[in-house]
C-alpha cells in the first residue's frame, strides 16, 4: 500500500469521525444583527458517562450571506460564558478556545448525575446581546427531525432552523467494565442513606441505653425493699407474741 | 305452660312438614319454576365488535357480531348497518348465535368503500334493561375516516328511580301478601281459640282482609306503572308507537313475567276473597293457606327469574333461586313485622291480655332470627356474585347503592336488636307483673318500634329494588403487569393502562408521599439487544399530572426488550429508571381472567360474616324461644297501653320512614356519584356508558361508565384524565360551561 492510498483512507477516517461527532450535536443556525451563524453545540467525548470529563463542545460558523464573509467566528472566548444547568443546579464557566480549531470553544466538567444537562451561552456577538439555551436529550440523537420554524429570540437574533441533538450522560452501570458500578454521587447517597441510619440506631441505642440503667436501678432498689421486708420478715417470726399482742 | 302446650295449634313447629297441605305444592310449583329456569333468561352491555369500533377493513365481513354481557331478547333486539352512502347495508336478518345466545349477528352487503355505520338496540333477556348504541368501521381506501366518525358510539341505559319505584311498590304488595299468611298462619292460631270472642276474631278477620286488598292493590299498580315506564322506555329507543311498542316488550320474559306476576297477584286475591271464611274458620294450617302461599313463592321465582344473577356464569339457576331465597326472607322479615304492626298488635291491644302480646312478640322474633340468618347467607352469596371484588364498592354504581342498602339493613339491625333484645324482654315481664317506670315505657314504646322497624324494612325493599335494576360490575380481562423502580426521589411505576390495554401506562409519584410527580418531558427508549432494534424512542402522550402513556406496539417483536424511561422535572433531578420486559411473554403471564373466580380475602370475609350472622340468629333465635316459653298464654294479666292508636303508631313508622328516606337521600348524594361524575357533570359532561375516546378515536371496544364532554370527541374513562384535561384547558372548562 503506497502513501498516497494511505493517505486517502486516512483522510476518510477523519471525515467519518468529524460526521459521527456532528452527528452527536445539535445544529442550530441564526440571525444575529444581519449575519447568518450555524451554532453547533454538543458534549464532549459524546456518549458521555457518569463520572467521565465531558463538557461543553462549541463551534460557530458564519453562512454564506449579508456581505460577510464564511468561516470559523474567532474570539467569542473574550465575549460569552455557558451557564450549566441541572436539576436545581446552575454553574457559569468561561468558554475557551479549542486549541487548533477556530471557531470551536469548550469548558470541561464531570458530570455527576444522570440528568439532562443545559447549556445556557449567553454574551454578546458582535456588540449583539445573545441568551441561548442547548438542552441535552436523553435518548441521544435518535430520531429529532429538522425544525424549520423561525423562532424570534429577540429583536436582533432570529431561530431559523435547528436540526440534530446531543445526548445526555449515560448511567455508568449502563458502560461499566468488567463490573458495572455505581456513580460517585450513588455511592454517596447510599453513604448518607446509612449514616442516616447510623444515627438513628445511634439515637436508638442512647435510648436503650438509658432504659437499661433506669431498669437496672429499678432492679436494685427493688433488691434493696424485698432485703428489708425479708429481714423484717425474719424478725417478725421470732417474735410472734409480741405480733400477736 | 300447661295451658299453652295444650292449645291446638300448638304443634305447628314440631310437625309443620306434615300439617301443611300446601307444603307439597309448593315444592312442586319451586321445582316446576326451577325446570323453567334454564329457559328463562339481566341489562346487556356491549363486550366486544366483531368488526373492533374504528377499524379498517381490507374486506368486509359476512356478518357484523356483537357480544354482550347478558342473553339478548331476539324479538325486540336488533341491528342496522348503514351504508357509506346512508343507504341500508344489513340484510334485516339479525339473530342470536345458536350457539351463544349473548351474541347477536347480522348479515351485511358489499355496499361500496367508505364509512359503514353500525346500529344497534337490545333488550336483555336477564334484567329486560334496553340499551342501545353504535359503532363504525372502514371498508378500504376511505377507511382512514373511520377515526372522525367513530363518536357515534354512545351507550344508553334505561335504568331509572321510577322504574326502581314501581318495582318497590308491587314487592311492598308482596310482602303484605306474606303478612296476611304470617298473621294467620303463625301467629293468630297460636292464641287460645275459645278465648277469642265472635267480635274480636272479626276485627282480626278485617284487617287481614285490608292487608291482602292493599298488597293486591300494590302489586298491580306497580306491574302496570312499570309496563308503562317500560314501553314509554323502549318506545324512544325504538321510535314506534306506544301499542306497537307495548305489544313488542310483551314478548320480552321481563314484560311477559311482569304480566305473570300481575296475574299471580291478582290470582292470590280473588283466590283469598272466596277462601276466606274457610281459612278464618279452620283451626289449623289449611291447604288454602298452602296454595296462597304457593302463589307467592311462584310470584318472588318469577321476580328474581328477571335478575342479573340469571346472567351471572357461576351457575344461573342456582343463582336465581338464592335471589329468591333472599327477596323471601327479607319480605318475610318486613311481612312479619306488617303482620305485627298492622294486623296482630291493634287486635290484641284491644283484646288487652299481655301475655298473648307477649308470645305473639317472640314468636314472631324467633321466625325473623331464621329470617335474618337466610338473609345473611343469601346476601352474601349474591354480594359475592354480582359485587366481584371490594375495588368495587367505592367504585361502581352496584357497590355503592350496596353501600346504602348496608347502611339501612344497620338500622334495621339496630332497631331489631332494641325490639328484640330489650323491649320484648319487659314485654314478657309484664305477662307476671304489672310494670312500672322505664320497663312500663319500654313496653308501651312497642307500639311505635316495631312500626318503625317495619318502615325501615320497607325502605330496605325500596333499596333493594333499586339494585335490583342496577347492573352489577362486569370486569374485563386485565394485566397485571407491573414493573417499578426509585429514582432521585421520585418511583417510576409501568402497567398496562387500566382502561385501554393496548397501552403501557408510566406513572411518576413523589416516592414518600405517592402524590402524583408534575413532569415537564418524558423520554422512553425501547431497545431490543438480542435483536439489535433501537433504541427507539417510543411516542408518549402525557394523560394526566405525572402519567404518561406510550403504545404496546412500540415493542415491535417479541423478545428481550430494555425500556429506559427518562422523566424531566422542574428544579430537580430526572428521574430515570430501566426495566428489563420479556415481551410479551411477561405480558400474557400476568392475564387475570375475570371468569375465574378464587378463594381469596373477599370471600373469606364474606363467608366469616355469613358465618358470624347465622351464629348471632341462632343465638337470636334462642334468646326468642326462651322468651317465649317464660310467657304463659293462658295468664290473664292485662296489657295496659293507655292512648293507643294505630293511626298514630303507624304516623310514627311513617315519620321514621322519612327520617329513613332522609339517610337513603343523603347517602344517594354522598355515595353514589363519584367524585368523578360529580365533576364531569359539573363541567358540562354526560355521565354514559361508552366506550372511552380520544379525540374521536376509540380507545377500546369495551363500555364502561365515561364523562362524555359536550363535543362527544373524549370520553374519559379515568378521573385523573378528565380533571387533568380541565387544568389544561380552562377555555375548555368554559365551553363546557356553555
Amino acid at each position: 500500500m503506497n502513501a498516497r492510498v494511505l493517505r486517502f483512507f486516512l483522510a476518510m477516517a477523519c471525515t467519518l469521525l468529524w460526521v459521527q461527532a456532528l452527528a452527536a450535536h445539535e445544529n442550530q443556525v441564526y440571525r444575529i444583527g444581519g449575519k447568518t451563524y450555524q451554532l453547533t453545540v454538543g458534549s464532549l467525548n459524546e456518549p458521555v458517562a457518569i463520572d467521565d470529563k465531558t463538557g461543553l463542545d462549541f463551534k460557530v460558523e458564519l453562512q454564506p450571506g449579508g456581505g460577510a464573509k464564511p468561516g470559523p467566528v474567532t474570539g467569542l472566548e473574550q465575549t460569552l460564558k455557558v451557564e450549566v444547568a441541572a436539576g436545581d443546579k446552575k454553574k457559569v464557566f468561561n468558554l475557551q478556545s479549542s486549541f487548533g480549531t477556530p471557531g470551536t470553544y469548550k469548558t470541561s466538567f464531570y458530570p455527576t448525575v444522570q440528568t439532562t444537562f443545559s447549556y445556557r451561552i449567553f454574551g454578546t456577538v458582535e456588540d449583539i446581546p445573545v441568551d441561548l439555551t442547548f438542552t441535552c436529550h436523553s435518548a441521544g440523537h435518535a430520531r429529532v427531525p429538522e425544525d424549520t420554524t423561525e423562532v424570534k429570540i429577540s429583536d436582533q437574533v432570529t431561530r431559523l432552523s435547528k436540526r440534530g441533538s446531543f445526548g445526555c450522560p449515560v448511567a455508568k452501570s449502563d458502560v461499566g467494565f468488567p463490573e458495572a458500578a455505581p456513580s460517585i454521587f450513588e455511592l454517596q447517597s447510599r453513604v448518607n442513606t446509612l449514616n442516616s441510619q447510623l444515627e438513628g440506631a445511634q439515637s436508638q441505642a442512647g435510648t436503650a441505653r438509658i432504659l437499661g440503667v433506669a431498669g437496672l436501678a429499678a432492679g436494685l432498689l427493688g433488691l434493696a425493699f424485698g432485703m428489708v421486708a425479708w429481714r423484717d420478715g425474719k424478725k417478725a417470726q421470732s417474735f410472734p407474741s409480741r405480733r400477736k399482742s | 305452660m300447661e295451658g299453652w302446650e295444650k292449645s291446638p295449634i300448638f304443634p305447628i313447629e314440631t310437625k309443620i312438614l306434615r300439617r301443611l297441605p300446601g307444603f307439597p305444592l309448593l315444592v312442586i310449583s319451586v321445582l316446576l319454576l326451577v325446570v323453567n329456569v334454564s329457559n328463562a333468561f339481566a341489562h346487556a352491555t356491549p363486550m366486544l365488535y366483531e368488526p373492533a369500533a374504528a377499524m379498517a377493513l381490507d374486506k368486509l365481513p359476512p356478518r357484523v357480531r356483537i357480544q354482550f354481557s347478558e342473553h339478548i331478547e331476539p324479538k325486540a333486539s336488533s341491528i342496522t348497518i348503514y351504508a357509506p352512502d346512508g343507504s341500508r347495508a344489513d340484510l334485516k336478518d339479525s339473530r342470536p348465535d345458536a350457539n351463544d345466545l349473548r351474541v347477536l349477528t347480522v348479515g351485511v352487503r358489499d355496499a361500496g368503500k367508505g364509512v359503514y355505520t353500525v346500529s344497534w338496540q337490545v333488550v336483555s333477556q336477564d334484567d329486560g334493561h334496553f340499551t342501545k348504541g353504535g359503532f363504525s368501521f372502514g371498508f378500504g381506501s376511505d377507511a382512514a375516516s373511520t377515526n372522525s366518525t367513530a363518536e357515534q358510539i354512545q351507550v344508553e341505559h334505561s335504568s331509572t328511580y321510577s322504574q326502581a319505584g314501581a318495582i318497590g311498590i308491587e314487592v311492598l304488595g308482596q310482602s303484605l301478601l306474606v303478612a296476611f299468611l304470617i298473621a294467620m298462619a303463625l301467629l293468630w292460631r297460636r292464641l287460645p281459640h275459645r278465648k277469642i270472642t265472635v267480635r274480636q276474631s272479626a276485627v282480626f278477620e278485617r284487617a287481614c282482609q285490608y292487608v291482602v286488598s292493599a298488597g293486591i292493590v300494590f302489586i298491580v299498580l306497580g306491574v302496570i306503572v312499570f309496563l308503562i315506564l317500560k314501553t314509554l322506555d323502549l318506545e324512544v329507543s325504538r321510535a314506534t308507537s306506544f301499542a306497537t311498542t307495548f305489544q313488542t316488550f310483551l314478548q320480552t320474559v321481563d314484560g311477559r313475567f311482569a304480566v305473570y306476576r300481575l296475574i299471580l297477584g291478582l290470582a292470590f286475591g280473588i283466590y283469598f276473597f272466596a277462601v276466606r271464611k274457610s281459612i278464618f274458620a279452620s283451626r289449623t294450617y289449611s291447604m288454602h293457606e298452602g296454595i296462597l302461599a304457593g302463589l307467592v313463592a311462584i310470584i318472588l321465582l318469577d321476580r328474581a327469574m328477571v335478575s342479573h344473577a340469571a346472567a351471572s356464569h357461576f351457575h344461573p339457576d342456582f343463582s336465581i333461586l338464592m335471589n329468591a331465597a333472599h327477596l323471601l326472607a327479607k319480605e318475610f322479615w318486613v311481612g312479619g313485622l306488617m303482620a305485627l304492626s298492622l294486623i296482630l298488635v291493634p287486635v290484641i291491644n284491644r283484646i288487652g291480655r299481655a301475655s298473648w302480646m307477649a308470645v305473639t312478640l317472640t314468636t314472631m322474633s324467633k321466625y325473623i332470627s331464621a329470617a335474618l340468618a337466610v338473609t345473611a347467607l343469601t346476601g352474601a352469596y349474591i354480594v359475592w356474585l354480582h359485587l366481584k371484588s371490594p375495588a368495587y364498592i367505592l367504585t361502581t354504581p352496584w357497590g355503592r347503592r350496596f353501600l346504602v342498602l348496608s347502611t339501612i339493613a344497620t338500622i334495621l339491625l339496630l332497631v331489631r336488636m332494641y325490639n328484640q333484645l330489650f323491649a320484648e324482654r319487659y314485654a314478657v315481664q309484664a305477662c307476671r307483673q304489672h310494670l312500672q317506670g322505664y320497663r312500663r315505657e319500654a313496653v308501651r314504646w312497642l307500639h311505635y318500634s316495631i312500626p318503625f322497624e317495619m318502615c325501615v324494612g320497607v325502605a330496605l325493599l325500596f333499596v333493594t329494588s333499586y339494585l335490583i335494576i342496577t347492573t352489577p360490575p362486569y370486569p374485563s380481562e386485565r394485566y397485571a403487569l407491573e414493573k417499578h423502580a426509585d429514582s432521585q426521589g421520585a418511583r417510576i411505576a409501568m402497567t398496562v393502562h387500566p382502561v385501554e390495554q393496548k397501552q403501557f401506562l408510566i406513572t411518576v409519584t413523589k416516592g414518600q408521599t405517592g402524590t402524583a410527580e408534575p413532569v415537564t418531558e418524558m423520554v422512553v427508549t425501547l431497545e431490543n439487544m438480542e435483536k439489535n432494534i433501537g433504541p427507539i424512542v417510543a411516542d408518549t402522550d402525557e394523560r394526566f399530572t405525572g402519567g404518561f402513556t406510550f403504545p404496546r406496539n412500540s415493542l415491535s417483536v417479541p423478545g428481550q426488550w430494555k425500556i429506559d424511561i427518562t422523566a424531566r422535572r422542574n428544579g430537580a433531578y430526572d428521574a430515570a429508571v430501566s426495566f428489563p420486559l420479556n415481551y410479551p411473554a411477561e405480558f400474557e403471564a400476568s392475564r387475570i381472567d375475570p371468569d375465574v373466580r378464587v378463594a381469596g380475602l373477599f370471600e373469606g370475609i364474606l363467608a366469616s360474616a355469613a358465618a358470624a350472622a347465622t351464629l348471632f340468629s341462632l343465638a337470636l333465635y334462642r334468646f326468642a324461644g326462651k322468651l317465649s316459653r317464660q310467657c304463659d298464654v293462658e295468664a290473664s294479666q292485662s296489657w295496659s297501653t293507655p292512648g293507643f292508636r294505630i293511626s298514630k303508631s303507624i304516623l310514627t313508622g311513617a315519620s321514621a320512614t322519612a327520617a329513613v328516606c332522609a339517610v337513603i337521600w343523603m347517602g344517594d348524594a354522598l355515595f353514589i356519584k363519584s367524585n368523578f361524575q360529580r365533576l364531569c357533570e359539573d363541567h358540562g359532561g354526560s355521565w354514559t356508558q361508552s366506550v372511552p375516546m380520544r379525540r374521536g378515536v376509540t380507545l377500546s371496544s369495551e363500555t364502561m361508565a365515561v364523562c362524555s364532554t359536550p363535543s362527544n370527541d373524549f370520553h374519559f374513562a379515568e378521573a385523573r384524565e378528565f380533571e387533568y384535561s380541565l387544568q389544561k384547558s380552562p377555555q375548555s372548562e368554559e365551553h363546557h360551561h356553555q
